[in-house]
Order: C-alpha cells, then structure tokens, then sequence
C-alpha cells in the first residue's frame, strides 16, 4: 500500500485546508450565503456550526464544485475543486442515500477505493484484504457481507466512515456526521476523526449539538449567511459568538431551507 | 403441449425475439426502478402513440421501420419535454410524469381516432402497436433486438461503476466522476429504444409492466446488484418468451398481455416467498 500513498502525499506548503474569499450564493433571488471569508488551516478538526438554514450544506455543495458561487471564490487544499477531487471525502447526511439499494456492505465500502483491479488480477485479492481492514477500523468487520437495508443508523454511519477512509483524503467534509447515531458510535467515530486529524488530514464537519464542540472539536466556523467567527475553539467559542450566531436574522433565511430541498429533489430525480 | 410449437420456425423466431426484448426491459428496468422512476416507462411508451399514428397518416404505410421511427422520435420529445418540465419549470417529478404522459397520449388517442375513420383505412394494424402483435414480427426485429442488447451490455460495463454508485449516492459519484450526464441521457435513450424496439411484438401499454415487474421479483432474492441485473433480466426474457408461446398457442390472447400475466406470476410467487421467509424470521424485510 505504501507505494500506492506516495504519489498523493499532498505537499507541505499547502497550509490551508479550505478558504474561501468573500464567496456568495443564491438560488434565484434568494442569498443562501453571503460575502463569506475563511480559512480552515491544515489538520483542523472543525466544526461548523449555525442555525438551519442558514447555507452550512451549500457551503460544502460549494466545496464541491455541485453549486457555482454568484461570487467569490472557495478553495479546496489550496487550489480549486476539481484537480483534486480524489482529496477529498464527502460524507453526505444519511438520507440523501438510498439504503434500499441491493448491495452488502462490503460492495459499499469499496465503492470508495479510487482504482479497482480487474476480478481475474492477483491484486483484487489485496484490495479485498484493505477494504477488510477499513471495515475493521470502524467495528463492522463481521457485518461485511450484510445487506445495507438491514443496517442499524449508527452502523450506516460506519459504513460512510469506512467507505470515506478507503477514498484515503486530504479533507473531509462530513454533513451531520453524528446525527441519528447512538452514543457509542459517536464516541468512536470521534476517535477516529481525531486519529485522522493527527495524520495531517483535515476534518470538516456540520455540527448540531453545540454543548460537545469545545470538547470534541479543535476549530470552530460559526455561520448565519455569512460568517461570524472562524478559529481555534478557544478563541472564538464565546458567548457573544453564539448569540450573534444563532439570532434572528431576515425572514429569508427560513425560505431558504425549502431551497434547499427542491434543490435535492432535482438532482436525484434528474433521470 | 404448447412447447411443440417450437419445432415451427416462425414461432422459435417470435418467441426468441420477445425472449430478448424481455431481457432487455428486465435489465434497464433494474436501472429505472432504483432511481425511483418505475413510472418513466410507461410515460414513454404511451407517449408514443401520437409518434406512431402520425408516422401512418404522413406516409400511409404501416411497414415497421416507418412505425417505430415515429415511435421512436415521440418516446424522445415525450423524454425531452419531462426533463423540461421538471428542471426548468420544477414541476414536481409525478406531477411532470403524469402530466408528460396525459398531454401525449391523449394527443395520440386523438389521432388514432381520427385516422381510423379516414376513406381506405389500412389503420387497424395500429392496433398491435397497443397490444402487441406477434405475426409481423420479423427476421430484422430479432437482429435489432439482439444487436441491441449487445449494445446495452457494452454501455452497463463501460459505465459501470458510474451507474451503480450513482443510484446509491449521487454526491460520490458526482466527487468521484464529476458530472452523470452522460451516462443518465444514455440510459435514457436506451430504454427509450428498448420501449420502441419491444412495441411491435408486446404492445404499447404493457412493455412497461416487463420494466418494472422483473425487477420487483428479482429484488426478493438477493443481495448484491450484478445478481439483481442477471435474474432480472432472466425473469423478464423467460416473462415474455413464455407469454409469446401462449399467445402462440391461443390465438386470440395477444402477446403484451400474456407476458405481463406471467411476470406477475413471478411476482406473485417471489412476494409470496418472501413472506414465507419472513415469518419463520430468517430475513428482515424491506420494501420493493
């Protein structure tokens, strides 16, 4: 596997995992985000943090490259999206997948290694052996051949993370990596974001429950159309952040989330 | 024994060609069915009504090239004008089918009637478009069935991973292939041409039940998405090679509605072994 690594060592000037530069975007008339401006360093484990509604998700679908800005620009390790697609993770929120397609978890998980070697090439059996071991890092080892539909939310969400762990990236952009998933799963998919972070990989994630950020995250990016604070937690996790993040803002923003959905809704059905 | 029928040739090549049409429809319908869009066939197929019968009053010849040309060209337009209606006007995806499948086929049932009153009219062979008819099926319908699944078999493999990883999270597919569009207007045009190659021999308003009901029994067995696709599209060639040799046999019974008779037989039997499973608890259900 090591010789595999080398070439996408990403290289040590790149400091900064993700920034944007006073970036917005619309949905028609409506401004989801607006004049949006930081910088996610290297190796952050970030939490971004902020009402529904108020354009988190757009953020990353604007990461991505699925959403173009109105204006500004946002900058993926350094550069734009799409050279580097193959950096980065996206793990989406449970729902926007469909869990009712046949396949075991296993074949999901492989669905993240980049190249697959041909059924009759020696190294098929070697790529098995890794897709194994990425199911072994997130406890699901011996659920491998199980049905997908007959999985339990929190091992869905294992699934995810083992999948986003063979796409071997630079960043990763989790959407409500800890929702609907019980306690002992979130505990352990902490650790393992945390094992990442120490690896010089970066950890981006939408983050509900405000009262485990200070423990759990290192960095925080608080959001309400535009961006009230972005840092280290120690610095800008405040009271004053907080309220001015989760204030009322203009009627809009509620709109927004109906957006959104219609916005999915196109994409899945685009057929 | 209706197997003896067999032994005639032009039966052998009827029942052949439905054998592949079926397999054609049970292996894209897998495709249509996981997108949630088990309703587009059969948009389609009736959307191309209008197709067929203008293609009869503008050239008075009921031949099968002319016929499934026109079919072909309204499956598209009716494809065309769904997609239009959903994204650039965002109609709700069941509103825009049904509303897609109204306007053409009511359009078609317009001409139809008009055109079977003309002085002269050869029109009443428009009527196995609807249900299928199975003695103008030809040696060339046989070569362009198979050629098609060739053709589909080659699109599956080539864009393989592209399209299952596709239908279980779009967002992975779109960070790992960028955009899906190609392989999504390719799809589109397959089953488009599959609806149009299989309306000669099973009818307009049944091919759709060989995309969708293959699938549904198909998916009671097992786990992994090649297995669905080969079992698939087994059901729906065994669906429609059987129904043939009954219509064959019968005379009378036309060969859409035989087929689909059967199929739903596999469904009847797969539902009702699933059932069976789930109440000595060996699986846990999910749903069709």
């Amino acid at each position: 596997m090591g010789h595999l690594e080398d070439h996408r060592i990403l290289p040590q000037e790149v400091k900064v995992a993700l920034s944007a530069q006073s970036l917005s975007v619309k949905y028609g008339k409506t401004v989801a985000l607006e004049d949006v401006g930081f910088d996610i360093p290297r190796g952050a484990y970030c939490a971004v943090v902020g009402p529904n509604g108020v354009g988190k998700s757009t953020l990353f679908k604007c990461a991505l490259g699925l959403i173009k800005p109105a204006h500004g620009s946002i900058a993926v390790l350094g550069g734009s999206y799409l050279p580097k697609v193959h950096r980065v993770a996206y793990i989406p929120q449970q729902s926007e997948v469909d869990w009712d397609f046949p396949a075991t978890v296993f074949d999901a998980v492989r669905m993240g290694i980049e190249n697959i070697p041909p059924v009759w090439s020696s190294a098929r059996k070697a790529l098995n052996e890794q897709v194994l071991n990425y199911l072994d890092r997130v406890g699901l080892k011996h659920l491998s051949q199980r049905p997908l539909k007959n999985l339990s939310g929190g091992q869905q969400q294992r699934v995810f993370f083992a999948r986003a762990l063979a796409q071997r990236a630079d960043l990763y952009l989790l959407d409500e990596p800890f929702s609907g998933v019980d306690a002992k799963t979130e505990e352990d998919l902490i650790c393992l974001l945390r094992e990442i972070c120490s690896l010089g990989k970066t950890v981006v994630a939408i983050h509900h429950n405000i009262q485990t950020v200070p423990n759990v995250f290192s960095h925080v990016l608080l959001l309400n159309g535009t961006v009230v604070a972005c840092g280290a937690v120690a610095d800008v996790w405040t009271a004053e952040n907080l309220r001015t993040t989760f204030s009322p803002r203009e009627k809009r923003r509620v709109v927004l989330d109906e957006f959104e959905r219609e916005e999915k809704e196109g994409l899945s059905h685009a057929l | 024994m209706p197997f003896d029928l067999l032994s005639d040739p032009v039966v052998l090549r009827v029942c052949l060609t439905a054998f592949v049409i079926g397999t054609l429809a049970g292996l894209s319908g897998v495709f249509v069915v996981l997108q949630k869009q088990s309703l587009l066939g059969d948009v389609i197929a009736h959307s191309t009504l209008p197709g067929i019968c203008l293609a009869w009053w503008t050239t008075h010849r009921s031949s099968n090239a002319v016929l499934t040309t026109g079919a072909f060209i309204a499956g598209v337009s009716a494809y065309v004008f769904l997609r239009l209606l959903s994204s650039r006007l965002k109609v709700k995806p069941d509103a825009a089918l049904s509303a897609t499948l109204s306007i053409f086929f009511g359009f078609g049932i317009l001409l139809l009637s008009h055109v079977q009153r003309l002085p002269n009219a050869g029109a009443a062979g428009l009527e196995g478009f609807i249900f299928g008819n199975l003695a103008t099926v030809m040696h060339s319908d046989l070569l362009v069935s198979v050629v098609l699944l060739g053709a589909f078999v080659v699109f599956v493999t080539v864009y393989w991973r592209r399209l299952t990883i596709g239908l279980f999270d779009p967002s992975l597919a779109w960070t790992r292939f960028g955009s899906l569009r190609d392989a999504q207007i390719g799809l589109g045009v397959f089953v488009i041409a599959i609806i149009g190659c299989g309306l000669r021999t099973m009818g307009a308003l049944l091919i759709t039940s060989i995309l969708v009901a293959p699938v549904v029994a198909a998916r009671v067995w097992n786990r992994g998405f090649l297995a669905l696709l080969i079992l698939s599209g087994a059901l729906g060639g065994l669906s429609c090679f059987l129904g043939s040799l009954w219509s064959a046999a019968s005379r009378g019974v036309p060969p859409g509605p035989a087929s689909t008779l059967v199929a739903l037989a596999f469904v009847l039997i797969s539902l009702g072994v699933r059932k069976w499973r789930e109440s000595t608890g060996k699986f846990s259900s999910s749903r069709v």
